[in-house]
């Protein structure tokens, strides 16, 4: 990823510029159909999601913007989500308040793609994310699902749900989704603080 | 169909929902709705309520398996149809009530197309299809196969599936002997999702989303399982007439790229599909274009 010409977090800029990219793009036409996905994954372990993650973040997803992109020469429907993030809870804090990400599926038109196995990244639902950088192109969120934790508010504090989405194998009592479910985000938070050390 | 017929064909549907409804009542149809708009009635378990369920409208559906296979885990396209067969079968010859799904399945292999797409103005084949060198979704090498399913956001009918199975990361295995990651069983759910099942809480059920490796259990449907399919695929439902052909024919090969624009959204914009928020972003990105240049 190329730094950004004003400096700062190249990923956020990169990323809001993108945004306004898939914006404008928006002119094309929209068509009838939508697509839907699902997928089993392996479950991993919280120390591989943190390790393997650039940000680990408490954040809500305010803005998307869904397009069709080339990935590995395949067409596929991919969306943009803008996140405000509140706390950065990993090793590495993002540079500006805002991130952008790339998941699979999203809706282009009437066609979307529905992925079961990918991070939902619904608006307006704070969670804890973690966000992979990739070596050419944008963020995403790390092993799709099972790097979102959507929060609700439980005894006066935030507390990590599961992503509706998440489909995994052989989930062991290190993983991540073992681990991180139905925590307080006070004792989540210390959790990943502990492994990224 | 008869009037008669449709009763007692109704009468033994209800007869049967009676019986499995203390375990069929958790299974979940993938819809329309799109979970990343924030706007879809979710129920506890996750399971997205509001939007138009999505099936097949043709009482029969054609898939295809790319040739090469999988050379790295030895499983030619022969096994691998035989397998897909297998795990359709499966889903189709559930009893609903004293009938089977009104849906039939053929296979046209092989293909050579090897790429996920669906194609809106030229033919199609859907798709089953191994990545033996690389898995090309960051971030996601724990993914073990990944099903695609295009539909008219506006009716619910599916016009094409394609499931890539991730083989360059997992040892996949067809035996019953030595089971490993068992192809049969993945095989089975992920045709789940090919016909528009979503995840069940149902922990024994095939559309469960959890497998336990050097499993075979999700060969077997259960209850669970059996009940979605029937109410997708009702017998006696009034369908289209019988065309294995996909949507604007059939094709092997691979299309070309194809650019179909972009829509946007963002809270207080929850429309999505519509063209309003698509053009309310266009305007914003060009005012903070502006700005930037001032």
């Amino acid at each position: 990823m190329k730094a950004s010409p004003r400096g700062g977090s190249g990923s956020a800029a990169w990323s809001r510029r993108r945004f306004v990219g898939a914006c404008l793009a928006a002119s094309a036409g929209l068509t009838l159909t939508r697509v839907a996905e699902a997928s089993l994954a392996r479950a991993i372990s919280l120390e591989t999601l943190v390790r393997t993650s650039h940000h680990v973040v408490f954040a809500t997803p305010v803005e998307s913007s869904s397009r069709w992109e080339q990935i590995a020469g395949r067409k596929r429907i991919v969306t943009y989500t803008r996140l405000l993030v509140s706390e950065s809870m990993g090793a590495i804090a993002p540079d500006e308040s805002e991130l952008m990400v790339r998941t699979l599926g999203g809706q282009v038109g009437d066609i979307g793609q529905i992925v079961h196995g990918e991070a939902e990244l619904a608006l307006n639902r704070p969670s804890v994310l973690f966000v992979g950088l990739a070596s050419q192109g944008p963020l995403f969120i790390q092993a799709m699902s099972q790097g979102e934790y959507p929060t609700r508010e439980h005894q006066g504090e935030p507390q990590l749900r599961l992503s509706p989405r998440l489909s995994e194998i052989d989930a062991d009592a290190r993983s991540a989704v073992r681990l991180l479910n139905e925590r307080q985000l006070s004792a989540a938070r210390k959790l990943i603080q502990e492994v990224s050390r | 169909m008869p009037r008669l017929q449709r009763l007692t064909l109704a009468l033994a549907l209800g007869v049967s929902a009676l019986i499995f409804a203390d375990d069929a009542s958790a299974f979940c149809r993938t819809t329309t709705c799109d979970p990343k708009s924030g706007t879809c009635d979710v129920d506890a378990e996750g399971c997205v309520l509001s939007g138009l369920p999505l099936y097949w409208p043709g009482a029969c559906v054609s898939f295809s398996v790319n040739k090469s296979a999988t050379p790295l885990r030895g499983v030619d396209w022969e096994t691998t149809e035989t397998l897909v067969t297998q795990g359709f079968n499966t889903w189709l010859s559930v009893d609903c009530g004293g009938s089977k799904p009104s849906l039939s399945l053929e296979s046209r292999s092989p293909v050579a197309c090897d790429s996920q797409e669906y194609n809106q103005h030229q033919p199609n084949a859907n798709i089953w299809m191994y990545r033996d060198d690389f898995w090309p979704y960051e971030g996601a090498v724990n993914t073990l196969a990944l099903t695609t399913i295009t539909f008219n956001v506006k009716t619910g009918e599916i016009f094409d599936a394609d499931v890539e199975i991730n083989s360059v990361e997992n040892d996949l295995t067809t035996t019953d002997q030595g089971v490993k990651i068992d192809m049969l069983s993945i095989v089975t759910h992920e045709a789940g999702h090919f016909l528009g099942l979503s995840h069940t809480v149902k922990g024994d059920a095939t559309m469960y989303a959890r497998y336990n490796p050097g499993s075979t259990s999700l060969r077997t449907l259960t209850a669970d399982d059996a009940a979605g399919m029937c109410e997708i695929y009702p017998p006696g439902r009034e369908a289209d007439s019988c065309s294995f052909d996909p949507r604007h024919g059939f094709s092997g090969e691979c299309s070309g790229p194809v650019d179909e624009g972009c829509s946007c959204r963002s809270i207080g914009a929850p429309s999505p599909g519509g063209s309003a928020p698509a053009l309310g972003l266009l305007a914003i990105g060009l005012v903070w274009l502006r700005r930037r240049r001032v």
